[in-house]
């Protein structure tokens, strides 16, 4: 097997940091190095064979967090660094392994919170012990299963783990990042108490929470990699009671790579200002009271809402196996070289791009979770048509080789990885300039007749940011929202019309995976229903809320 | 003498200096003006208490020599009681919780950490929790009322709420310095207690673990009572695990208690224990499986003092026989005899030490600001009274300060330190003598002795089989023909509670102090058992559910020492 070494730059790292040494990474990876290579050799139980796959991951991580409320911390925690590992085995050959769930599951052990050699190895021993016995009880399983419900001839010869070229990824300098509680904690106390000028709003908080990791994997095919990862939120949120007695809960927030990449004080200051004025605003629009169907432009957000929950799923642009006894579901495997969305778009997954738009993008990455280097650019969808999907090492009938996309999710929970996008880039050929989508919704409202339409900004129940617009003058108001009707993959084959403009977003993954997204900032759909929402009024309150004693 | 200091700093900083304690003036604020906003709704509030629970918490654990993780955290936590109807009928004639749970169990709200500026978030937070529990409140006791006329009137005809004098107690707060372990100190002592497992191959899991805990309790309601408390605990517990070949795995636990970290045992004396641990640990792999059994039984002071908490302590737990679904095995029974005539019980909440060891289960003031009591619950073998809170039953109409609850809980009858004696106490030798007699007059080759438990647990609902299981960790034979005592494994000691009551036949007189936590309706609450040596003429044994797995394929990787 032919295997490089790639000086890979990390994605989320960051300054000044806890003491985190070049012998300490030595050490985590020469306990996994000598632990695994022992198992590996020695594990053999009866006639059965010892095992085919071995990956032994290790995860360093502190966690933080400072949540305050009118001017007051409510909680502020910082956890020293912990860590974490986890080991997947799986038996038999890459044709047939023991894996059953196609899902990368793997067996978490508790490691020390020091780097001690032996401590760590003495972890792995039992954890891949235990994955060792579980796995012989999968194979077998698996067998019989495969015997009483023959694959078809293509399935058959389809493998279950992909052979691939593996490149070492190490990240040398990597380091987990200080967290100042003390000036988190005054930070927050003066963004929370923005809330005190709204004494309509009530149960409000602000909360600035994280991690900061390194992780280390070292398998059976001799790879290394050792990265660091991270992910700083920072969120506001409230409630309101809206004119009609119904009870409205919406949050804003901003995420970063670090805490430095977070905007500045007073830029959050402004954010957080703009979101309870918005809020309130929200509090006193009508809601809907009557059904709609016709055009509907929907914005950033919400157009970005769209495009990803029709294209960046499992069995989408991401292949999907199905899990030998479990359930099947909806793919457009079969779709390969037919249109699926609109003809004007084409899709790209990019990983070698590090910035556009001025913006750091999360989706660059040089190597993937398994070792694999990835291609710079893939086209998932190319004028409509679908193209490829992105896989990593689980082969599926249209996604046979791994394409670099096994991603580390965030080492907040178990330390495993799955099929994530890079940075997608969803281009748009022909498109309307952004100022004239507004003049396309009018003009395609009066083509039904109809006095009004709809803009849709944010998708987010009861605190959609939805406004009507007046057909004949293009006046917005801002109205609460209703349910639409369904917006799936059907929807978007057929776009009235497309904003040139792009919009450039980061965001995690399936919550758990960085990634990006450089989509339209705009898109004009017809025939979109709306119906009139049937939220119950909130019961009322018996208590005055204390800000509103001072009126 | 280090207690004695403790103790008597408490007393010094008690009085009435509440003027600087923000919280406290908030909250006797807001209480006020929310008790008189809920008078003025269609449901009118009768009863209404706050509960906060200032909690600074710090864990360290290591394993085979290294440290495993350290967390320090502190949480303040909002809890109200609203009832409303009145103290015949209110929303908890059926209902025991205030709020609705969900898997994360009840709510509760966060307060503001610190005190300065902090005033509107208390107000938030104190508003937020009232008003969700206010409306729960106003929806159970709609629910009650129907509930009521559709079902036959409950056996018990106490009221739901009874009368308790008006309690003002203050404590300042600890010093800062308190609120947290000196953790490099303890991190080396971790390490080189968990380190002793490193000589012993065939254990799998080792370690060690402090848990210190230091509370600020605030209590106020309605009627005036205002109390201010402040609780330290500090646990260090030591846990080795082995397996046996037949898949069997097989714990042993040690368990130090204090108030104070300093306060504990020696490292000196922790370490001889852990290495005691490691030997017994290495025996009990090789130690035969044991097929149940009938017969007489020697249950050391800490055996026994689960074994009273399980099976004596929760059916005297006085509002839970309030509900016809209780199993009530004690409710009639009061003045006749439930054990051997030398023998008392008490349950005592302001009892500080005991068997010269610090008790868990020390409060002053319970969670509805009643002052602590200590409770005769049995006198020369008969049963005299129930742990009442402020919710009566028939012919127990007052508290005795037993209310007690974890954050997000309201208060329900719980035990705190369940003490067991004897007038008529034996020696070790001489039970050891009664016991071989008693096996011998049974026709049996062997009694056991019951050294160490893990716990166990019991049910005294009415529909479920009343009765008890509690997890011994040591047990050995002890023979009539004289052969040496043999450690045997794979036993559970179970048995149903009136008929195991009745086999308790003498006792010794030394006490063991067994220190835990209690799970219950109200959570998890800091408890002790004190017992001592109790023999017993017939107990039930089955073997221990184990499991199939083999032992590791691989020897443990070599370790350094």
């Amino acid at each position: 097997m032919k295997r490089l070494l790639s000086i890979c730059a990390g994605m989320f790292l960051s300054g000044m940091a806890f003491a985190q040494t070049t012998g300490e990474d030595a050490v985590i990876m020469q306990a996994m190095q000598d632990e695994l290579i022992r198992n590996q050799r020695g594990l053999q139980l009866d006639q059965f064979k010892q095992p085919y796959f071995l990956e032994y991951a290790f995860g360093r991580v502190a966690n933080f967090e400072v949540s305050g409320s009118l001017g007051a911390v409510l909680n502020s925690y910082q956890s020293p660094i912990t860590s974490k590992g986890s080991v997947r085995l799986l038996l038999g050959n890459a044709h047939r392994t023991s894996d059953f769930q196609y899902d990368g599951r793997v067996y978490s052990v508790m490691m020390p919170s020091e780097t001690d050699y032996d401590e760590i190895r003495r972890s792995y021993w039992l954890a891949t012990d235990m994955a060792y016995k579980n796995s012989i009880q999968g194979y077998v399983s698996k067998m019989a299963f495969l015997q009483s419900n023959p694959k078809s001839e293509e399935e058959e010869q389809l493998d279950d783990f992909s052979k691939v070229k593996v490149t070492d990824c190490i990240e040398k300098n990597a380091s987990i990042p200080a967290f100042d509680q003390s000036v988190w904690e005054d930070r927050i106390v003066r963004l929370s108490a923005i809330f005190k000028e709204y004494p309509q709003l009530f149960n409000s908080s602000v909360t600035v929470s994280g991690l900061q990791g390194i992780i280390y994997k070292y398998t059976s095919e001799n790879l290394k990699e050792q990265l660091p990862m991270g992910y700083v939120n920072l969120f506001a949120r409230a409630s309101v009671r809206g004119t009609d007695g119904v009870e409205i809960s919406d949050s804003w927030s901003v995420s970063a790579a670090s805490l430095e990449e977070l905007p500045a004080e007073a830029e959050l200051e402004k954010q957080v200002k703009a979101f309870a004025d918005g809020l309130m605003k929200l509090s006193t629009a009508a809601p809907i009271n009557e059904f709609y169907s016709g055009p509907i432009l929907f914005e950033g957000d919400a157009c970005a809402n769209i495009l990803m929950s029709n294209l960046l799923n499992p069995g989408r642009l991401l292949a999907w196996r199905k899990p030998e006894n479990g359930r099947d579901m909806m793919t457009i495997d079969n779709r390969m070289g037919r249109k699926i969305i609109d003809s004007r778009l084409t899709v790209t997954n990019k990983t070698a791009l590090k910035t556009y738009g001025g913006k750091s993008l999360w989706g660059a990455y040089a190597v993937d979770a398994d070792g694999v280097v990835p291609a710079k650019e893939q086209v998932l969808v190319e004028g409509g048509l679908l193209r490829s999907q992105l896989n990593g090492r689980i082969p599926t009938l249209k996604a046979p080789e791994s394409t670099g996309s096994s991603r580390f999710v965030l080492p907040s929970g178990p330390l495993y990885s799955k099929t994530a996008p890079g940075t997608v880039h969803i281009e748009v050929k022909d498109g309307l300039k952004a100022e004239k989508m507004k003049k396309a919704l009018l003009k395609a409202a009066k083509e039904e007749g109809l006095d009004y339409a709809y803009i849709v900004r944010k998708m987010a129940g009861q605190a959609s940011l939805i406004y009507r617009v007046d057909a004949k003058t293009g006046e917005e108001t801002q109205v609460r929202a209703g349910n639409f009707s369904a917006l799936d993959l059907m929807k978007i084959k057929r776009i009235r019309e497309i904003s040139a403009q792009e919009n450039v977003m980061n965001y995690l993954y399936d919550r758990q995976v960085p990634s990006s997204l450089i989509y339209p900032s705009s898109i004009l759909l017809d025939d979109v229903e709306i119906n009139i929402p049937d939220w119950k009024k909130s019961q009322d309150n018996a208590l005055v809320f204390p800000l509103q004693r001072r009126k | 003498m280090r207690k004695m200091l403790f103790f008597f700093l408490l007393l010094w900083l008690s009085g009435n200096v509440t003027g600087q304690d923000v919280l406290l003036n908030v909250l006797r604020e807001e209480l006020q003006t929310q008790y008189e906003e809920l008078q003025k709704q269609e449901y009118p509030v009768y009863h209404l208490n706050y509960r906060v629970i200032d909690q600074a918490v710090h864990n360290i654990g290591a394993s085979f020599g290294t440290l495993q993780g350290s967390q320090w955290y502190r949480q303040r936590r909002f809890v109200p009681q609203v009832r409303i109807g009145s103290t015949d009928f209110d929303n908890f004639k059926f209902q025991q919780m205030g709020a609705r749970g969900d898997r994360n169990g009840l709510p509760s709200g966060l307060l503001p950490l610190k005190d300065a500026g902090s005033e509107d978030a208390i107000r938030q937070t104190v508003w937020n929790e009232t008003n969700n529990r206010y409306q729960f409140a106003v929806d159970v006791y709609r629910n009650s009322k129907a509930q009521q006329s559709v079902k036959v009137e409950q056996e018990d005809k106490a009221p739901c709420f009874s009368e308790a004098p008006v309690e003002k107690y203050y404590e300042e707060p600890l010093d800062g310095s308190r609120l947290a372990l000196d953790t490099a100190v303890w991190n080396g002592r971790l390490r080189r207690i968990s380190g002793v497992f490193k000589s012993c191959p065939e254990i799998l899991d080792g370690n060690a673990f402090i848990n210190y805990v230091v509370e600020r309790r605030y209590f106020l309601n309605n009627e005036g009572t205002e109390v201010v408390q402040n609780l330290t605990y500090c646990r260090l517990m030591v846990n080795g695990q082995v397996k046996a070949d037949d898949g069997m795995e097989l714990p042993l636990s040690l368990s130090y208690f204090a108030y104070l970290p300093e306060d504990l045992p020696s490292e000196a004396q922790i370490l001889a224990d852990t290495r005691a641990m490691c030997k017994t640990l290495v025996a009990l792999r090789t130690a035969p499986v044991v097929d149940p059994f009938t017969g007489p039984a020697l249950l050391s002071g800490a055996a026994a003092g689960v074994f009273f908490h399980e099976i004596f302590g929760h059916r005297v737990e006085g509002q839970r026989m309030k509900s016809d679904g209780d199993g009530q095995t004690f409710k009639k029974m009061v003045g006749q005899f439930v054990l051997p005539e030398a023998m008392q019980v008490y349950d005592d909440p302001t009892l500080m030490r005991y068997a010269d060891t610090d008790l868990n289960g020390y409060y002053k003031y319970d969670d509805q600001g009643v002052k602590a009591q200590r409770v005769d619950v049995v006198v020369d073998g008969r049963l005299n009274d129930f742990l009442m809170t402020r919710t009566p039953i028939d012919n127990h109409p007052r508290s005795n300060g037993h209310a007690r609850a974890e954050a997000g809980f309201d208060p329900v009858s719980r035990q705190s330190n369940l003490v067991i004696e004897t007038k008529d106490h034996k020696t070790t030798d001489e039970l050891r003598a009664l016991l071989l007699e008693e096996v011998k007059k049974q026709g049996k080759a062997y009694g056991y002795f019951f050294k160490e438990v893990t716990g166990g647990l019991t049910f005294t609902a009415k529909g479920g089989t009343n009765s008890f299981n509690v997890t011994p960790l040591e047990v050995y034979r002890i023979y009539a023909d004289g052969r040496p005592d043999e450690l045997v494994r794979g036993v559970d000691l179970i048995g149903t509670p009136l008929s195991m009551f009745s086999n308790i036949i003498h006792a010794g007189g030394e006490a063991q102090v067994f220190t835990g936590m209690c799970g219950a309706e109200s959570g998890q609450i800091p408890v002790t058992a004190i017992a001592p040596t109790i023999l017993v003429n017939k107990v039930e044994t089955q073997r221990k559910a184990k499991s199939n797995d083999l032992l590791p394929l691989l020897p443990r990787p070599e370790q350094k020492q």
